[in-house]
């Protein structure tokens, strides 16, 4: 079935949209929310949560890319769960392997200033225009979809020491993008 | 701008990157997650397809003696997983997908299908494969093969490098249809989705043991028909929870529908572990005690038990785990005894067989030794050298050669290498593989049978094993990465020095100058001193950042487990004419690579020596390769290459070249200059001219090879005359040379960089002997005896950490210090002591005088 077709599921208020969206995105949703929660049965939950708020939020919405919008919403979900359960205890999340990864192009120890979240936003999208496609994919997958690296190097059929380093330089061209950009 | 900060900002995202990131495979989501399953029972969503079992036995007295297999199948507990191998079948489990799915009223909890995890923690129905006498209970599901402590994946790399882990299978039995957890002395019936029902309590069993026993420990159970089972168990007596004592082997007929137990043997008296079953209730098994050889039994169990006895032929007795069954039951072929030949008989002569009375017809073609393996009315043989592996019928009227050793491209060296009498074995088999052991217990080989593709595995540690078992459920759990020194992690490039090969660090350990040096702190005696310098038969170089090896102009990069992955080929060797214009050499051979270093990007410097194949001429050669699609397009073609200055390519020089310091938002490298001193800054981009590169150290200064570093922008150095200096190195400071010429071009900045000014930093009172710079902290040796730190931020802030004979912490005289590096935390500087002993220091910048001596 077509995103669009879908969508027209949903607008019509026909239930079977969201056993669709499960069949057709489930697995991508679960496998971004396990790997932030880090738990099978809260990945799980947050997947119901995903389809339960597609049906609340579509229409009005009607997202250009349904599955990027399904995503995003399973991210957000799983980011607010993480906060307010017992899941962070529990270990299994990528989050603080990757927060340690990304200190390498950012300042950790400098004092927080306000940030125009979106004019940052739209540089990240700017220097990620400038990658490989591959590369573009690499580091996506680790910092959006918090993707461990070993399943990254199975998913793009790659050795875990090459997404290793493409990860580690591409960090290292972020953090000058960054200095240029006035941001470190 | 924190890391939390960046993280969140990942939100913004485009959806279009998002979208084209999608990963290709997705986690398994579980079985029955509370908010989404349906009110159906695991059993219900079960169903059962058993094929006809077709079971063999197979003599394997070698092979028990594997040390990789006893590890599978230590003591007690591996006698339970070795029993079950000789049932035969496959296990299917299917899922029945919920076709109500869409009914609910809530769209949340409509539900498509489940996507269950198993009990192996991989997905999808779990196949066992037809097992060979002590080969180890092989299985697999969607996603992994599973033998013992291995896991791999089912699709992946010709050749693998995989962590053995403890054997947490060792628990699960299968009867040759369906699988058991056991515990102890306890089965129960495991489903796919980790669903266990209990199934037999051995504490039942009133076996006539003439000791006090404390269990009876399961290692078999073998589904005969029906309800009707054979149960293998080991009467034990425990001492705090350890085994002190097993009484040998018994076996009980159990029905699973009435719990009837009978037993069938309490004496010790057969070879229960290695039972045939015959597809229609009855089975055959040999008797413990082969000294006379000459007689087996067949107990056929019927509706109502009842046993027969018959024997096999006295002048022919038959070697144990040696016999094979037709798919249809209605003939037998066996090994005889101290024989290779296969023989047969008609199981329809079994019933009225008396010893001596039949006599049985040889087949034609003769059997390894233990080189055979039967599945499904098919034998998968060995040819007499191991090299190759045949499938024929049992009447052997048809081979067909399914892969052999020399024609596989794929074959790594090692496994090669291992071929020799008893170097290969065959473990398991089923439709779709046959798993095999090549010559040492650390070698594998799982043939795909459809593709004829052998996928090499090799086992580059081995967690130690524990007593008990893990949960059978559980996963296997994670272990540190064992890499190829014996350390823990992955292996770091702290500097790649050619002096000594580089300063190298793990998780736990340093490796400099041959040896490995504990990096806690602490001194850590009889180091290794023979690190291998060859992996795999190559050469093993460093840039930078990681391991290669290399030979004949191939460069693999080497991952921490050993993996070797082509890197880059060298396509030709440029050479220089004598007006310098050069050319492209592409006829070289003896292609060596000393140096290979990451400069930014895709861009590395790649140096070292060949000869042509016209002249035999040796000839250096250095130039800057840009990486980028390598692996993509297979092909060198690719990868434009760029000659560096003539003037760094004496054989002197190429080496210096690995001490090179990258500068990757200068896109380019610092590097020395030995013959006038001095440093040169060479850029390496596209626009570049590989003709003129730069001063940019002080014209007046002469500088010392091995004390100097450039940090933001400045250069520091050790000068000849003995000073410790700095030079902020400016691109109107520099110098451009002609590297034809050696003549600095006529530039109004040349004259300026000739004034350009150094600024002499202070050092403690003494002779300075050498710099060493690591990360922010410089250590400046003096008069031999004394070492101090200070941070480059701060570089006249010195503080002592070092003093010869009364300060390391062994109190042992340095009587010379012939070298040193520095890493980021530490100074390790090589030297001998006063019995000429080569002794290593670790001295820390932040922990004065916590000097750690290692010998």
């Amino acid at each position: 079935m077509q995103d669009n077709d879908l969508i027209a599921m949903y607008f019509a208020r026909d239930e079977r949209a969201a056993a669709e969206s499960d069949r057709k995105f489930g697995g991508y949703c679960y496998t971004v929310a396990y790997n932030i929660l880090g738990n099978a049965q809260d990945a799980e939950e947050c997947v119901n949560d995903t389809l339960v708020r597609l049906w609340e939020s579509i229409p009005p919405a009607r997202p250009d890319n349904l599955y990027a919008y399904t995503a995003a919403i399973t991210r957000n979900l799983a980011k607010n769960r993480l906060k307010s359960s017992q899941a962070q205890r529990r270990g299994g999340t990528e989050i603080p392997a990757v927060l340690d990864e990304l200190r390498d192009c950012t300042d950790p120890d400098t004092v927080e200033q306000e940030l125009d979240r979106r004019a940052l936003g739209d540089a990240l999208n700017r220097f990620l225009g400038t990658l490989k496609p591959d590369h573009r994919k690499i580091f996506v997958q680790r910092y959006w979809y918090l993707c461990p690296v070993d399943e990254i190097a199975e998913n793009l059929e790659l050795t875990k020491s090459k997404v290793t380093v493409t990860l580690m330089r591409t960090r290292k061209k972020l953090e000058a993008f960054l200095k240029k950009e006035g941001y470190l | 701008m924190k890391p939390e900060t960046l993280f969140q900002i990942m939100d913004e995202i485009s959806p279009d990157y998002i979208a084209e990131a999608k990963p290709k495979n997705t986690r398994t989501r579980p079985g029955h997650a509370p908010a989404r399953t349906q009110a159906k029972t695991a059993a219900e969503d079960e169903i059962f397809e058993v094929q006809q079992p077709v079971m063999q036995k197979r003599r394997k007295d070698n092979i028990m003696k594997s040390s990789m297999i006893q590890r599978f199948t230590t003591g007690m507990v591996a006698a339970a997983a070795l029993a079950v191998f000789v049932g035969g079948g496959v296990f299917i489990a299917k899922q029945q997908k919920d076709k109500s799915a869409v009914t609910s009223s809530t769209p949340a909890s409509q539900i498509a299908e489940q996507r269950p995890e198993n009990f192996l923690g991989g997905t999808g129905a779990v196949h066992a494969m037809q097992s060979a006498e002590r080969g180890g209970l092989a299985m697999y599901d969607d996603e992994n093969f599973y033998f013992g402590g291995l896991t791999v994946p089912r699709s992946g790399a010709l050749q693998e490098n995989v962590t053995m882990q403890a054997d947490h299978l060792s628990d699960i039995l299968w009867d040759g249809d369906r699988f058991y957890r056991r515990d102890g002395g306890t089965l129960s019936l495991l489903d796919t989705d980790r669903t266990q029902t209990p199934f037999f309590d051995a504490s039942q069993c009133n076996l006539s043991v003439p000791y006090p026993t404390d269990r009876n420990l399961i290692t078999a159970i073998y589904h005969l028909s029906g309800d009707n089972y054979v149960i293998v168990m080991i009467p034990q007596k425990l001492q705090d929870g350890q085994v002190e004592a097993s009484y040998g082997m018994a076996a009980v007929f159990y029905r699973a529908d009435t719990g009837k137990i009978e037993i069938l043997d309490d004496t010790n008296a057969m070879r229960w572990e290695t039972l045939l079953r015959d597809g229609n209730g009855g089975f055959y098994v040999l008797p413990a005690n082969d000294s006379d050889g000459e007689t087996w039994v067949y107990h056929l169990i019927e509706e109502e038990k009842s046993m027969t006895s018959i024997y096999s032929p006295a002048e022919k007795p038959i070697t144990p785990g040696s016999m094979y069954l037709t798919p249809d039951n209605k003939t037998l072929y066996y090994r005889p005894k101290d024989s290779d030949e296969l023989r047969k008989v008609s199981t329809s002569e079994l019933t009225i067989w008396q010893t001596g009375s039949v006599d049985t017809e040889a087949v034609l073609e003769h059997v390894p030794a233990d080189g055979c393996l039967a599945y499904d009315g098919t034998l998968f043989v060995f040819n007499p050298e191991r090299t190759q592996i045949e499938r024929t019928d049992l009447e052997w009227n048809t081979q067909e050669l399914l892969w052999r050793a020399a024609d596989d491209d794929n074959m790594p060296e090692t496994f090669r290498a291992a071929f020799d009498a008893d170097g290969m074995q065959m473990l398991a088999v089923d439709e779709n593989y046959l798993f095999v052991q090549f010559g040492t217990d650390a070698q594998f080989g799982l043939l795909d049978r459809k593709a004829r593709e052998m996928r090499y595995i090799t086992v580059t540690d081995t967690q130690e094993q524990t007593d008990e078992p893990q949960n059978a459920e559980g996963t296997a759990p994670p272990t540190a990465e064992s890499n190829i020194y014996g350390g823990e992690g992955a292996l770091r490039i702290v500097k790649p020095l050619w002096k000594y090969g580089g300063l190298l660090r793990d998780d736990r350990y340093f490796y400099y100058g041959g040896m490995k040096i504990n990096a806690d702190g602490h001194a850590e005696y009889g180091g290794i001193s023979e690190l291998p310098t060859v992996w795999n038969g190559h050469p093993v170089i460093t840039d930078s950042e990681q391991l290669y090896t290399q030979e004949n102009g191939k460069i693999w990069s080497l991952d921490a487990a050993g993996n070797e992955t082509l890197f880059y080929e060298v396509p030709g060797v440029w050479m220089y004419n004598g007006d310098h214009s050069g050319y492209l050499e592409e006829h070289v051979s003896d292609i060596e690579v000393s140096v290979l270093r990451h400069i930014y990007d895709d861009v590395y410097v790649i140096a070292g020596t060949a000869r042509t194949t016209d002249t035999n001429e040796a000839c250096n050669f250095a130039y800057y390769i840009r990486h980028a699609n390598f692996e993509e397009t297979g092909s060198s073609d690719d990868c434009g290459y760029y000659c560096l200055p003539e003037h760094l390519v004496t054989m002197q020089d190429v080496n210096r070249l690995a001490d090179l310091i990258p500068a990757p938002e200068k896109k380019g490298f610092y590097c020395y200059e030995a013959t006038k001193g001095r440093i040169v800054f060479v850029p390496c981009h596209e626009d570049a001219d590989w003709k003129v590169n730069r001063v940019v150290s002080p014209y007046t200064d002469q500088i010392h090879a091995d004390s100097w570093t450039v940090k933001d922008g400045t250069l520091y150095y050790l000068n000849s005359e003995g000073e410790f200096c700095k030079h902020v190195i400016s691109d109107d400071a520099i110098v451009y040379l002609d590297p034809n010429t050696g003549r600095e071009y006529d530039t109004t900045d040349a004259e300026y960089a000739k004034n350009a000014e150094k600024t002499v930093l202070s050092v403690p009172q003494g002779t300075l002997n050498a710099l060493y710079f690591g990360g922010n902290t410089v250590y400046a040796r003096l008069n031999f005896d004394t070492v101090w730190a200070a941070e480059l931020d701060e570089p006249e802030q010195w503080t002592e950490v070092f003093r010869n004979q009364d300060n390391n912490s062994d109190k042992k005289e340095v009587a010379a210090i012939t070298g040193g590096v520095a890493a980021n935390d530490r100074l390790l500087l090589m030297a001998v002591d006063g019995q000429d002993h080569q002794v290593f220091l670790q001295i820390f910048p932040d922990r004065p005088y916590a000097t750690a001596l290692t010998t």
